[in-house]
């Protein structure tokens, strides 16, 4: 696609080459975010002390999605459940202070 | 960044920022050290579920939570490039919101307590920012589920908590705040002592209930007693509490003296709602039901309001109240708003919904219902229901056009703060106990909050339903709500950001075209030049010969190129 918009501009235009170059420009900017998973009932989120816990501390309710091994037992995949997305509000606000605009 | 402190107010009397508020200075005023340097940035919080899937009936709600800095300057604190979207929880919070809201706490405390070292672009040298939570705006609901309180039951409202005990209807199967309003007023009020108005037979002799202090409801919380199968003591007799608050983990939140603020958008738009369904007489909808009345019949002192038994057929026979209008009288106001005309971007255009046939207008939103008890229901019930029915509306309406005033009056929030409590009983003089929801208890408290956190445009919910709206748009992958709108938000944050480094002349969401067409006309006389692009394609018009005169004259006349031609 971006190819061809390209292939109809002026030489010497700066449109990236492809999809895979524009997100390499845009991976620079992106400010990242935190997946944590939690626990499918809402008691705990699996990080700090429960990092790696695969089970809820509290209700015990598994932590990835469980599937049947065919002997009777359940085994956990590592498709957690249930993800909280946080977007660190801090670097944001930094964000503000760097352009002359907001700063004022 | 640094407007809050350093920004011109040109009316002392006038707030016109949420640090003219009462509980920013108190806050400064104990935070000195932290306060003083006008680059540490407070934060409010905002909250509010929606459902991605639009209008289909799947019960799932996602939860964002915004973080908004107050330290710009008014006209774009609430822009959405300045709303920043922190957490988004997957489904309903319920009582876990605590837990949710943990990453979001613990960042907040650090950057109260350590504080991070940030770059100022304005002095070029970096600085240690501290960043701290000065309030937070939901609707009703979330209020409830963030402040940890339950807002269904007894003790439904969330400022006055255990202090105010609602009555509890036999027939509407509700609690109302029915005759809860008298023991606000003044001790040697006339009203205290009416037996025939309120409920019947009752003298009101009790103070104002005590308002728990930000500390008091700390003290309360961290003194809660868990039971064995979850939940606290007392829960439902004593306190509403469902959880612990994590908010009450940050070490100044005691010296927050609003730490959460009711929205005045929901609040008005419910109380509208009940009101224009009251006053239309709407069925299903009517706060007047015959429900009402029976529960009237047992409190209150109106015999012409009760219902009557029926006379030979089956049907009880419900008499017509004095501020409902008549078959006649609503088809009258519905086919004045057919006719009504705004100024253009003042409101939604209302004469679409009206039903002439049903006597309803459809589709009326929460803005809608903004105009209307602001600035039509005064007008539209004139003369319709009784002179001392009609001040007590028109007194509501003008209660609510001063505190949602843009720029709020110092005074102007004292007598508003005496005014409501008057408000409400004479209101509760004209209305049945059904009518007085938790909703309307709420404008007890509105002018006490626009004194503390400033004008009420700052902790109203418009900004964040239209913030909602954006995300639900962002959810292209039905099945990965969540991580679309994560995706699809950072990705708007770096065009919010690189735009600003754009040319001013260019096009960006920043810089969007005008609303109006004011494209410049090229014409040789001076009276056509000038911004006067047309509205819309060209239609023919054949002018009559007065028409034309008139015209003819007024181009004449007004034209600089006749001048010399004159005299």
């Amino acid at each position: 696609m971006l190819a061809l918009i390209g292939s109809l501009l002026p030489e010497g235009h700066i449109l990236p080459k492809s999809m895979y170059e524009s997100q390499k420009v845009l991976r620079a900017l992106k400010m990242p975010y935190d997946q944590i998973d939690a626990c499918p009932k809402g008691c705990v989120l699996f990080r700090k002390d429960h990092k790696d816990a695969k089970y809820c501390p509290k209700c015990e309710s598994s932590r990835y999605l469980e599937v049947d091994s065919g002997d009777g037992q359940k085994r956990q995949l590592s498709i957690p459940l249930k993800v909280l997305r946080y977007l660190p509000f801090l670097p944001r606000m930094q964000r503000l202070y760097m352009t002359e605009e907001s700063v004022k | 960044m640094r407007w809050h402190k350093e920004g011109k107010r040109y009316n002392p009397d006038k707030m016109v920022h949420p640090s003219d508020g009462k509980a920013w200075t108190h806050f400064d005023r104990i935070h000195n050290d932290k306060a003083e340097e006008a680059r540490n940035v407070r934060v409010a919080l905002a909250t509010d579920g929606f459902n991605p899937y639009g209008q289909m009936s799947a019960p799932y709600t996602c939860w964002p939570i915004f973080v908004i800095p107050l330290n710009l300057p008014p006209g774009i604190l609430l822009q959405r490039q300045n709303i920043f979207l922190s957490l988004i929880i997957p489904g309903h919070p319920g009582n876990n919101m605590g837990v949710y809201m943990e990453p979001l706490i613990d960042e907040l405390i650090l950057a109260w307590e350590d504080g991070v070292w940030t770059y100022d672009r304005a002095t070029k040298r970096n600085f240690k920012m501290r960043v701290w939570y000065q309030y937070s705006m939901h609707d009703f609901l979330a209020y409830g589920i963030f402040s940890a309180w339950c807002v269904h039951g007894k003790f439904p409202c969330l400022v006055c908590k255990a202090a105010l005990r609602f009555i509890w209807l036999q027939k509407g199967g509700k609690y109302s705040s029915f005759d809860k309003h008298r023991q606000f007023l003044p001790m040697d009020h006339p009203f205290r002592q009416d037996i025939k108005n309120f409920t019947k037979g009752v003298v009101e002799t009790n103070p104002p209930p005590h308002m728990m202090t930000g500390a008091e409801v700390h003290a309360q919380i961290d003194a809660l007693v868990a039971n064995e199968g979850g939940g606290f003591v007392g829960y439902g007799e004593q306190h509403m509490w469902t959880h612990k608050s994590g908010l009450t983990r940050l070490p100044y939140f005691n010296d927050l003296l609003l730490p959460h603020t009711i929205d005045v958008m929901h609040t008005k738009k419910n109380v509208a709602e009940a009101l224009w369904a009251t006053l239309m007489d709407i069925p299903d909808k009517s706060k007047d039901n015959p429900k009402a009345r029976v529960d009237l019949a047992a409190l209150c002192d109106r015999p012409n309001q009760h219902m009557r038994p029926p006379r030979g057929g089956k049907k009880w026979i419900r008499p017509k109240a004095d501020f409902v209008l008549s078959r006649d009288q609503r088809r009258k106001v519905l086919e004045w708003i057919q006719r009504l005309m705004f100024p253009d971007g003042y409101a939604a255009n209302l004469r679409r919904g009206v039903n002439l046939s049903t006597l309803r207008v459809l589709g009326m939103k929460s803005h809608d219902y903004h105009i209307w008890i602001e600035r039509l229901l005064p007008a539209m019930v004139r003369g319709f229901v009784p002179e001392n029915v009609w001040l007590v509306l028109a007194e509501l309406s003008y209660f609510f056009r001063q505190l949602c005033a843009k720029e709020l009056s110092r005074t102007v929030i004292d007598d508003l703060e005496r005014a409501a409590p008057l408000l409400l009983c004479r209101l509760e003089k004209i209305f049945p106990p059904g009518f007085f929801l938790p909703m309307q208890h709420l404008i007890l408290h509105l002018s006490n909050e626009a004194r503390m956190t400033g004008p009420v445009q700052f902790h109203w919910c418009y900004p964040i339903e239209r913030c909602l709206k954006v995300l639900r748009k962002k959810c292209r992958n039905k099945a990965r709500i969540e991580a679309s709108i994560a995706e699809a938000s950072v990705l708007e944050e770096v065009s919010n950001f690189t735009t600003t480094y754009y040319a001013e002349n260019l096009p960006s969401i920043h810089n969007p075209p005008p609303r109006y067409n004011a494209g410049e006309n090229e014409s040789n006389l001076s009276l056509f030049r000038g911004q006067l692009g047309s509205a819309s394609a060209s239609t023919t018009k054949v002018l009559q010969p007065e028409e034309w005169r008139s015209i003819m004259l007024y181009v004449l006349i007004n034209l600089d190129e006749v001048e010399p031609y004159l005299g």
